[in-house]
């Protein structure tokens, strides 16, 4: 559609609107038509188990060298290894970072709420110490829902799974956000109302609202800690009311049903099906939408899926090196595969986002990827590097295009004992920004600066390794 | 300025009334009287100083280091133990003075710390088995999330009744594997996804009940007419319905003023969508009813302090044995009104525990949370290392599952329970998951054959297993999953030797003495170790050419000695054994000559193969610091100490005060002492009964009684006014 007519055709539907609250994505449309729109800023993680090896990272033409001071090389003309190539589309949007550290967060087999948070914790990594970035982040841009949190977990028998898990993100100390699990489930929650009757809404909020004053009632009754819980509980009962309230206006329009993906007749079961589901679920959320920040946990952020569809050998072994027998592949190069696997499905959700139209572009202008392990280079990390690679730009605030390496020592080999194109690991110097760095780095550019993000008592770095990442930011 | 002026005229210039002055000056004799000498003007230890504290602090940094003492004071960490000790009233004093100023300065103290399981030992153990009162006993009001078990139990019950599938539900939660108790009552929260997928599973539930309702005429039930008549239906009607539908979710009646609530909800869903929508919404209203997703737990008839309903109560009693809703008889005392006395429960509590027949997995739940052995499955071993160890067919479950059966057959005979699981050298054999028992005969069929002839081989894979627990059994007919068989006794004793222990506290390529010496200094002897210092990145050397113990050599330097020095000796004795679980009498270590010496490498000067060799092991160790002198001292093995802890007071009482913590759901406090002491007597005087135990426990105050007061969680909960009256003094 022409610029012009879709503007027109937009204000017609809006001024057929008149009386009702305008929905988020009505009042952007209504935006967009007058001209005066400024897109939300959209953030997506795609976190995955077993790390991002240095070298899955690195373009195949960039050396990973000791470096004393910080690099930065124009990814133009350069090569994508293996693992990222999917993303080739998108180089021109891309930032690769080396010699992040997070030796603070002990980041063996996984960071649980630690990776997003950065936030050390004493305790296993299930504890939940602190607001994940994730959250940080939904909290300037909320949608109707304001964080999507996914997971994958495909178990290794090949049974219907969890349908949540605590995982990834919090909104804050004891206050974790569960994961849907099941791709199906996920439906249910964004696109479940596409066959609903419009009194259908009407009857859920009045169900949630007497829900909520049982709870309520029961809360005043209660003396002990336990109290919170209660509240936490109010809490989403009434987030869950107010998205009915949005959703039924979303339902009035049939944005909803335009925008809903189709499901397979049966649950999937294998880790590649479940991952292409759940990106597919989130291009379609973020379409819609519905939500402006997704998180995606392959592994639950604990080793915590098979990767069935790819190889049947323990996720656990893998990370191991051990070789698997039926691909007669060492783990590091299955390993290779898996985030191989996600990149593609990740990079699908990218192109929807750029063939969606935005303000004068597309939806991916305004839209980061940020693609991670939950833990740094490997299983047995101790976080000495945490690669990451981001597509996007978020509407300019980024500097893309570049792969930035922070003084690091490189591996002494390019090829470790089993022969395996991998080597060793890369040792990030300790004067390096922490992972802490690249989140609060996001903070700026969605326009909610910090000075440092989650900077936790006691620790020797300085608050400039907790804070944004000049190379990065425009 | 010194603390004392600071506080001097902190006083003056604020007029404060004397109670306040005189309470800054005790934190202030405090502080000098036991801090600043080392952390003050002419040394200050870890680069704290608090001569210059102000007693009225405003700035971040300030109160960050109150913050510091509070905590320091809380782990008993400060003074250090070679110094001397403050009495605990007045380190409990000192505490509530930091508490409160820190409060009114607007940055209170975190405590939900204090709530963690880790942080159970920080109560003072000998104030609490001195049999004092300190405060009430009594629970605040409180609610529990229901585990996912009992979760999926309520399902599958409600789908029994009204004979309706609840194939492919899952609970919307699911507990984490934990060693530690993951399950306490201020743990778990319900969110959105939570709600989400319940308030589903509802309408999945909800909807053919009432569609059989519609299309079975002939099927007359209290919520027939309401499907009939929709909003036509009458007042007696819609009440009757909404009886019904309590009965049926809640198995009880509501109240008068749900009944009125929850009628007038009915009513109007019946205007807007209907009778059969209508019908639909009430269930699935009174399924997201607080008490299906927590065991609520208050005062009955808002009195401020009283045992809960009867109904609650019993809700109490079956989750905490069963993880189920109440039993037929125990419903039925409730509904009876019965449970409203301590003899009355007591009959119950006695009866469930009495009965082998009800399935009691909540107890060795606790058992399995307290020895922590469920991890062993999860402790992964790399083929490489397998291979190295001449391991094959790896299958730690089974230690797992064995070690449940085990301790369900030492609670059957409920005799010297802790003791027996201390020192016997017994285990079952290649048992399968109790937690599973539907499964069990499918898949001992499948493992074995639907009839396998009691002549047939063992499969040969599970030689390798027992070969582990030192047991040879060939044939079908000696091997059975109802008998306990004997390892070696000159190399077992006990669960601290059985695989699954062993193997759940090891590492991937070794033994954890620190993780094992950590255990027992927590669960047996009741001591506290503060989490490792976030600055420390805890690994030790990867030099696989030496011992465990050598590598452990490290930890020696005076900063990391200090708290590893009550775990290590006592983890080091189990290096009679490797981390696959087996007894060694020699540790294997890479043999670095052989593996570089020339006719071993490559062309390209590689090793071909990395090469071991066993050498001797030191496997001596040393009880430091007990609060049982009895125990204190060096032991040459793991045998001996064992033999110690056995036989120690100190460590049953230990094991009681684990025990209240999983049944209460919470950590136990000063004023808790009481109930302590009681079960602790109740399990000696009855020949070391764990139904002694949990029947004490389960008709304390602690468990029968609720407040309406908001009560002060953690290791210094307990009655300022007592503690500082110098009844602990």
């Amino acid at each position: 559609m022409h610029n012009t007519d879709r503007r027109v055709f937009l204000k017609g539907v809006s001024a057929g609107t008149s009386g009702l609250v305008l929905a988020p994505l009505l009042q952007t449309l209504s935006a967009q038509a007058a001209g005066n729109y400024t897109p939300p800023k959209r953030v997506i993680f795609l976190l995955f188990d077993n790390g991002l090896h240095e070298r899955g990272a690195q373009p195949v033409d960039l050396p990973l060298e000791t470096v004393s001071k910080v690099k930065q090389t124009p990814l133009a003309g350069l090569k994508l290894p293996f693992d990222i190539e999917p993303f080739a589309p998108f180089q021109d949007r891309m930032t690769i970072i080396q010699g992040l550290r997070g030796h603070h967060i002990s980041i063996d087999h996984g960071g649980g709420f630690r990776s997003l948070s950065g936030m050390p914790s004493a305790d296993k990594r299930r504890s939940v110490v602190g607001e994940s970035i994730d959250a940080a982040i939904a909290r300037t841009t909320p949608g109707v829902f304001p964080l999507l949190a996914l997971g994958i977990a495909a178990n290794s028998r090949g049974e219907v799974g969890m349908p949540t898990a605590l995982a990834s993100s919090a909104w804050g100390p004891s206050r974790p956000i569960a994961s849907l699990l099941r791709p199906e489930l996920v439906y249910e929650s964004l696109f479940g109302s596409v066959g609903a009757k419009a009194t259908d809404f009407e009857a859920r909020r009045n169900m949630l609202d007497f829900i909520s004053g049982d709870v309520k009632r029961l809360r005043s009754q209660i003396a002990g800690p336990e109290k919170e819980a209660l509240d936490y509980h109010v809490e989403a009962l009434e987030s869950l009311f107010g998205r009915e309230q949005k959703l039924s206006e979303m339902f009035a329009k049939g944005t909803l049903g335009k925008h809903a993906p189709k499901l397979p007749e049966k649950p999937v079961l294998r880790m590649t099906e479940i991952s292409a589901l759940q990106c597919e679920m989130a291009a379609a959320a973020l379409v819609a939408g519905l939500t402006n920040v997704v998180t995606i946990s392959s592994g639950l952020c604990s080793l915590g899926t098979s990767y069935s569809g790819i190889s049947n050998h323990g996720t656990h072994a893998l990370g191991h090196n051990e070789i698997d027998p039926s691909l007669k592949k060492s783990g590091r190069e299955v390993l290779g595969m898996y985030r191989r696997h996600l990149a593609s499905e990740a990079a699908k959700l990218l192109h929807k986002l750029q063939a969606t139209p935005e303000g004068s572009g597309n939806m991916l202008d305004n839209t980061l990827l940020v693609f991670m392990s939950d833990g740094g280079n490997r299983q047995h990390t101790h976080g000495e590097n945490w690669p990451v690679v981001l597509v996007g730009n978020l509407s300019g605030r980024l500097r893309a295009g570049q792969a930035i390496s922070y003084p690091l020592r490189a591996p002494n080999t390019d090829k470790d004992d089993s022969g395996s194109m991998y080597g060793g690991p890369a040792f990030g110097d300790p004067t390096n920004p922490l992972i802490n760095a690249l989140y609060c780095t996001l903070l700026h550019a969605v326009g909610a600066p910090r000075d440092t993000f989650n900077r936790a008592p006691g620790l020797k770095e300085t608050p400039e390794q907790f804070g944004p990442l000049a190379e990065l930011l425009v | 300025m010194s603390i004392l002026p600071t506080l001097m005229i902190a006083c003056l210039a604020i007029g404060q009334a004397p109670e306040a002055a005189a309470e800054q000056d005790f934190v202030h004799s405090f502080v000098r009287a036991h801090c600043v000498r080392c952390h003050g003007d002419k040394k200050s230890e870890g680069e704290l100083a608090l001569h210059n504290l102000p007693i009225d602090p405003k700035s971040a940094s300030d109160l960050d280091t109150w913050k510091k003492v509070f905590e320091k004071l809380e782990s008993s960490e400060m003074p250090p133990e070679d110094e001397k000790q403050p009495p605990l009233a007045a380190r409990l004093q000192t505490m509530e003075w930091i508490r409160q100023t820190l409060s009114a300065a607007n940055a209170p103290v975190d405590e939900s710390k204090a709530r963690a399981s880790s942080r159970g030992n920080w109560v003072d153990h000998t104030a609490l088995f001195s049999n004092k009162q300190y405060g009430d006993s009594a629970t605040a009001g409180r609610v529990w999330r229901i585990t996912d078990e009992a979760y999926q139990a309520f399902i599958q019950r409600l789908g029994t009744e009204a004979r309706i599938s609840t194939k492919g539900i899952s609970p919307p939660w699911r507990l984490p594997s934990q060693s530690s108790f993951p399950d306490y009552s201020t743990a778990h929260r319900v969110g959105e996804a939570e709600i989400e997928i319940h308030m589903r599973t509802s309408l999945q539930l909800a909807k053919p009940i009432v569609e059989r309702l519609s299309y079975n005429k002939r099927l007359r039930t209290p919520l027939t007419p309401i499907v009939e008549n929709g909003d036509a239906a009458t007042p007696e009607q819609v009440q009757v319905a909404v009886d019904a539908v309590f009965e049926f979710v809640l198995v009880r009646k509501p109240d008068a003023a749900e009944r009125e609530r929850y009628a007038k909800f009915l009513v109007q869903s019946l205007k807007t969508s209907g009778g059969k929508q209508g019908l639909e919404q009430l269930l699935v209203v009174v399924l997201s009813h607080p008490s299906v997703l927590y065991r609520v737990e208050k005062p009955a008839g808002g009195v401020p302090r009283g045992m809960p309903t009867p109904h609650e109560l019993a809700k109490s009693i079956a989750f905490a044995l069963t993880d189920r809703q109440p039993d037929e008889l125990l419903a039925a005392a409730a509904a009876e009104g019965k449970l409203i006395n301590r003899e009355e429960v007591r009959e119950q509590v006695s009866r469930i525990l009495a009965d082998n027949s009800i399935a009691k997995p909540r107890v060795v739940r606790f058992f399995r949370e307290f020895f922590g052995y469920d991890p062993a499955p999860e402790v992964f071993k790399d083929e490489v290392t397998q291979k190295a160890n001449g391991i094959s067919n790896w299958e730690p479950t089974y230690f797992v599952t064995d070690a449940d059966r085990l301790i369900g057959w030492i609670l059957e005979n409920d005799k010297n329970v802790l003791r027996e699981l201390l020192t016997t050298n017994k285990t079952f054999l290649l048992t399968y998951d109790l937690r599973k028992p539907t499964k069990s005969a499918s898949y001992l069929n499948r493992r074995f054959g639907s009839k396998p002839p009691e002549t047939s081989m063992l499969e040969h894979k599970s030689q390798y297993t027992l070969a582990i627990y030192e047991i040879k059994l060939s044939t079908r007919g000696e091997w059975s999953t109802e008998r306990p068989y004997e390892m070696p006794s000159e190399h077992r004793m006990g669960i601290l030797t059985h695989p699954a222990w062993l193997v759940a506290h090891s590492g991937n390529f070794d033994n954890h003495a620190i993780h094992r010496g950590r255990w027992i200094r927590e669960r047996l002897l009741g001591g506290r170790i503060p989490d490792v210092p976030i600055t420390v990145n805890a690994m030790l050397p990867d030099e696989p050419h030496k011992t465990l113990r050598e590598r452990m050599g490290v930890v020696r330097e005076e900063y990391c000695w200090t708290c590893h020095r009550h775990m290590d000796p006592l983890g080091l004795p189990f290096e009679q054994f490797d981390h696959f679980g087996r007894f060694r009498t020699s540790e294997l270590v890479l043999d670095a000559e052989a593996t570089t010496d020339k006719r071993n490498l490559e062309k390209d000067g590689k090793p071909k193969r990395q090469l071991y060799k066993q050498v001797p092991f030191d496997s001596s160790g040393n009880v430091e610091g007990s609060l049982d002198p009895k125990l204190n001292g060096p032991v040459k093995d793991s045998f001996e100490l064992i033999r110690k802890l056995a036989d120690s007071e100190l460590v049953e009482q230990v094991f009681v005060r684990h025990a209240f913590r999983f049944f209460m759901g919470r950590n136990e406090t000063l004023s808790d002492g009481p109930t302590l002491v009681a079960a602790h007597q109740a399990y000696k005087n009855n020949n070391g009964s764990m139904r002694a135990l949990l029947t004490s426990t389960l008709t304390s105050d602690a468990f029968l009684e609720r407040t309406q007061r908001s009560t002060v969680d953690g290791a210094s909960n307990t009655d300022k006014n007592s503690a500082a009256s110098g009844t602990l003094k």
